[in-house]
């Protein structure tokens, strides 16, 4: 599924002036255009901490999904790349910087 | 470029503008090494180690970030909110084979961090601005003075306004109040060198020497990086009058736009033709006319004159065999409505395309030319058995030729191309160009050689080379984009 919502992106950015996490940082794995790539990132094996910090800061508020002209189901998107992430995590027990920024994510949410 | 001397480019620019604005994180590279144009096209995995992300507050990070550059000789690609239909803002590009490639390394600088609105003064009708302001924040700000900045592309929600000054951005109001050329006063920027140039004036009239705010609005970032602009303001029109109408052929609706523009010029006058609208009408799922549409927006001076503005369009649509007409006076929620047909014409395409890929060209003509212009088309879709779909700014003679291709095989991207050069020879032959408001970028390179030759003035070439010489000596600044390499 992810691959295929993912390739429907054409990087237009409609969606990024409705997010509310863009605005809080400017940077733009902060917005849903980001994320939408990170997830392709994802998808070829480019993880960073940094894949952690954009995915998981997501309030998957749905305000994204109505202004995408190419239908992109963004939040769907983000919630496949945090599951892709957790058992691409599992699988690599020993990448200690994804496993802190994780905890790290954990705790402030909690 | 060596890993080791991009660690060190990386290395000299942490130490000259902090940790906060330098990475070479892969994720992060990753989300701005292509744009809207380049979107398609990936680089191998340990290409992303090429490449590192500046995020400058200030303009002393840019001057700091060129003079890295220079030391090193490495490429700066300078960006806004990486929307360029052209393949300009990121590190992709069509070589002059019409092959994609990647610089091989670069200083990517976002200036998206660079977004403040510096001073608004309403009295001089003029902004000054960072470049990382979002075109739309700017008139959401300007609200309260009752003021607009009336450039408008279809992007102006993303669209930031360095990047608008560099492709030199036009829009749907592009009849009324033409395109970026017209409303940038002064610009600040940081040159190949790493100087400081302020050029313009606050005033409206200003002859300080040669030109060079206006020679940079359109530069593609190959002359240098903006820093600060000052722009022109309007006053926002009060009373707006929308309407829109449909039609059996084309020609009518032209005839409509053209005699009411007669009448009273349009803020806006666009178009979509009947293929399109039926895309709009399964994609949306409305019951829409299988037929062409026009959209006009007309100012109104004073709200007395509603009956007659409506009495004269009424009156030019039904000469011209109108077949439905819809309207709306200062109703934001209507006007939304009615716009929205207008504004679903990319989207339906791109959902209600048969293959993966959509090139929108980006040809202009001047406005007695459009119907023959639309006849060539038809005949080029008919030698090539492909569907070009037309739709975009009558009002300008700017209507964007939408061609569906799959870019990753190379049969059909060469046939899409060809038909891109024909529609491209067909807009010259009408003395048009071959790009209105999206840019050069790599992607036209070969319309503009074709433009000028047909022009008799390829020699043109070397007073840009020139000029990118003197602005940019080591060719560092967004190499390959604009200028055609040697």
């Amino acid at each position: 599924m992810a691959e295929t919502e993912y390739s429907k992106c054409v990087f237009c950015g409609f969606c990024e002036n409705t997010c509310p996490t863009l605005h809080s940082t400017g940077e733009r794995g902060y917005g849903p255009r980001g994320r939408v790539r990170v997830v392709g990132l994802l998808l070829k094996g480019i993880v960073t901490p940094k894949t952690v910090e954009y995915l998981y800061t997501c309030l998957l508020c749905y305000a994204c999904l109505k202004p995408c002209p190419a239908g992109v189901d963004i939040p769907k998107l983000v919630v496949a790349g945090r599951q892709l992430l957790t058992s691409k995590y599992k699988e690599q027990n020993s990448n200690n910087n994804l496993k802190a920024e994780m905890m790290r994510l954990e705790r402030a949410d909690a | 470029m060596a890993s080791n001397a991009i660690d060190n480019v990386y290395n000299d620019l942490l130490k000259a503008i902090g940790e906060n604005r330098v990475s070479n994180d892969p994720v992060e590279i990753g989300l701005h090494i292509v744009d809207a144009s380049s979107y398609y096209f990936d680089l191998d995995t340990h290409e992303y180690r090429n490449y590192i992300l500046v995020k400058p507050s200030n303009e002393r990070e840019v001057v700091e970030t060129v003079r890295t550059a220079l030391k090193y000789r490495i490429p700066i690609i300078p960006q806004g909110s990486s929307t360029s239909l052209a393949m300009g803002s990121g590190v992709i590009y069509l070589d002059e084979l019409l092959q994609y490639r990647a610089l091989r390394s670069a200083i990517i600088v976002n200036l998206s961090k660079m977004n403040k609105i510096v001073d608004i003064r309403p009295t001089d009708r003029i902004a000054e601005v960072e470049p990382g302001v979002r075109i739309d924040d700017l008139n959401t700000k300007l609200k309260s003075y009752s003021l607009f900045f009336p450039i408008d592309p279809a992007s102006a929600r993303v669209a930031s306004v360095g990047g608008a000054i560099s492709t030199g951005a036009g829009g749907l109001r592009g009849a009324r109040f033409g395109t970026m050329r017209d409303w940038v006063l002064a610009i600040r920027f940081v040159d190949g060198l790493g100087r400081v140039h302020s050029v313009g004036c606050y005033t409206i009239k200003c002859r300080q020497g040669l030109d060079l705010a206006r020679l940079f609005v359109g530069s593609e970032g190959v002359l240098g990086i903006v820093t600060r602009a000052v722009l022109k303001l309007w006053p926002a029109p009060r009373h707006v009058y929308r309407f829109l109408m449909f039609f059996h052929d084309f020609l009518d609706a032209y005839r409509t736009f053209i005699d009411i523009r007669s009448r009273r010029q349009p803020l806006v006058a666009e178009y979509v033709e009947d293929r399109i609208v039926k895309m709009i009408s399964g994609s949306l799922g409305l019951k829409l006319p299988y037929a062409h549409m026009l959209l006009i927006d007309i100012e109104l001076n004073l709200l007395d004159e509603k009956a007659h503005i409506y009495k004269t369009v009424y009156e030019e649509a039904k000469k011209h065999g109108v077949i439905e007409i819809r309207s709306s006076l200062n109703d934001e929620e209507d006007f939304e409505k009615l716009y929205m047909i207008r504004r679903s014409m990319f989207p339906s395409i791109l959902r209600m395309k048969r293959k993966p890929h959509l090139i929108a060209e980006d040809t202009v003509v001047p406005v007695s030319k459009i119907p023959e212009f639309v006849e060539r088309v038809k005949a080029i879709e008919k030698e090539h058995g492909e569907d070009v779909l037309l739709g975009g700014h009558l009002g300008d003679g700017n209507l964007h030729p939408h061609v569906e291709c799959d870019l990753n095989d190379p049969e059909d991207r060469r046939k899409a191309m060809d038909i891109a050069a024909k529609i491209a020879v067909s807009a010259l032959k009408l003395m048009g160009s071959v790009s209105a408001e999206h840019g050069i970028g790599s992607l036209k390179l070969d319309l503009l050689i074709k433009e000028l030759k047909f022009k008799n003035s390829i020699h043109s070439l070397d007073l840009m080379k020139g000029i990118k010489k003197v602005f940019d000596p080591y060719n560092i600044l967004n190499p390959g984009r604009v200028i055609p390499p040697d």
